[in-house]
């Protein structure tokens, strides 16, 4: 029979064992990204810009938008991982933004770009090289909640 | 049914995060201090003011002080930039003490050519253990009386001076230097040199 995906739901099934440890993990993606997103959002934007700035990969026209976007699509998708609402959807948007983080922090250490900080949670300083590690880790528990996206899910919003 | 439900519910996460940002963030500053005339740069009566938290040991504020002129230079009479030290003494081993020397640079009304000069000269003193002789060099370099100077390197009350800058700093917000106030926008680090000339437009414009 086949689980609706809720603790003890109308199949009577327990949940499978993958179904905790995808919950861990969105707890531990989505938790990541909204205090990340929430972090740089408090603070003014203006600190975040001066971070991408510091990457010398986007012309100067596109560092202030994404400086006052960035954050706000990092919470939202972190709160939909940490809610288990459209998982699919929100854990695809973590895996592209991990990419992008992982692809910028590798072409600033390939172009001996010093920086003092990786902007990634604010005002809180975390070598280049700390956070590589952190971003894989965190894109390869995106890409394995991409990848079991139909699965049921527990303690999720969507089944509420 | 269901499906309004489910919208209802992607609205709701949606909103949580403007809500509780918008509820929490802090929109006001606190204001920005009067600065020793010494430490103020450009014409008095000048439209825009710029006001600089710099540290003089920080890489990017060494790099950004050339754009300051040239900023001055390309709106004289419009622009004047008045400086605040902000030495990050966590990662700056000789930030306070070059603070302190330009204070005393100041104090006989020669900051800006000391200060430039300290900039300038950045690598040549920044990881001494004593760079007191350094700072005597580009005092004799800067015209300024020699005695005068060395007795003010050695009276602790200067610091008081740095302190109250850098508490009226972090009363501000200002986290990293170099930070530049431009009327009411903020510009953090290199972005000073990209977005400075068009907010320096736009407050004209007001």
């Amino acid at each position: 029979m086949k689980s609706n995906g809720r603790i003890g739901g109308a199949s009577g099934a327990a949940p499978k064992i993958g179904s905790w440890v995808a919950f861990l993990l969105r707890i531990f993606v989505g938790g990541i990204l909204l205090y990340a997103g929430f972090s740089k959002a408090m603070g003014p934007s203006a600190e975040f810009a001066a971070a991408i700035n510091a990457y010398r990969i986007l012309p100067p026209a596109l560092v202030t938008p994404l400086a006052l976007g960035l954050p706000w699509m990092e919470m939202e998708i972190g709160i939909f991982l940490l809610a288990g609402f459209c998982t699919g959807w929100a854990a695809l948007g973590s895996t592209a933004l991990f990419l992008v983080f992982l692809g910028a922090l590798g072409s600033s250490l390939f172009r001996g770009i010093d920086l003092v900080s990786c902007g990634c949670f604010g005002s809180e300083r975390f070598s280049p090289r700390q956070t590589i590690w952190l971003d894989a880790g965190l894109l390869i528990a995106s890409i394995w909640l991409v990848a079991r996206r139909k699965k049921p899910q527990v303690m999720s919003f969507e089944n509420l | 049914m269901f499906r309004v439900k489910q919208i209802l519910k992607a609205l709701f996460l949606l909103i949580l995060p403007v809500i509780t940002i918008l509820g929490l963030k802090q929109t006001k500053w606190g204001p920005v201090l009067s600065t020793p005339q010494a430490r103020q740069i450009g014409d008095s009566n000048a439209k825009v003011a710029i006001v600089e938290y710099s540290d003089f040991q920080c890489p990017s504020c060494a790099a950004m002080q050339p754009f300051v002129h040239t900023l001055l230079n390309a709106y004289q009479g419009k622009v004047r930039v008045a400086y605040k030290f902000y030495p990050l003494t966590m990662i700056h081993k000789n930030s306070m003490s070059a603070a302190h020397a330009a204070q005393c640079a100041a104090q006989q009304k020669k900051f800006w050519p000391y200060a430039d000069s300290l900039f300038q000269n950045q690598n040549g003193w920044k990881d001494l253990a004593d760079p007191t002789t350094w700072y005597a060099s580009i005092a004799d370099h800067s015209e300024l009386e020699k005695t005068a100077f060395e007795k003010c390197l050695k009276d602790p009350t200067q610091e008081e001076i740095i302190r109250r800058d850098i508490s009226e700093g972090n009363e501000r917000q200002v986290k990293a230097t170099p930070t530049f106030f431009i009327g009411d926008e903020r510009l953090v680090g290199g972005v000073f040199a990209s977005e400075g000339a068009q907010t320096i437009e736009r407050e004209l414009r007001k």
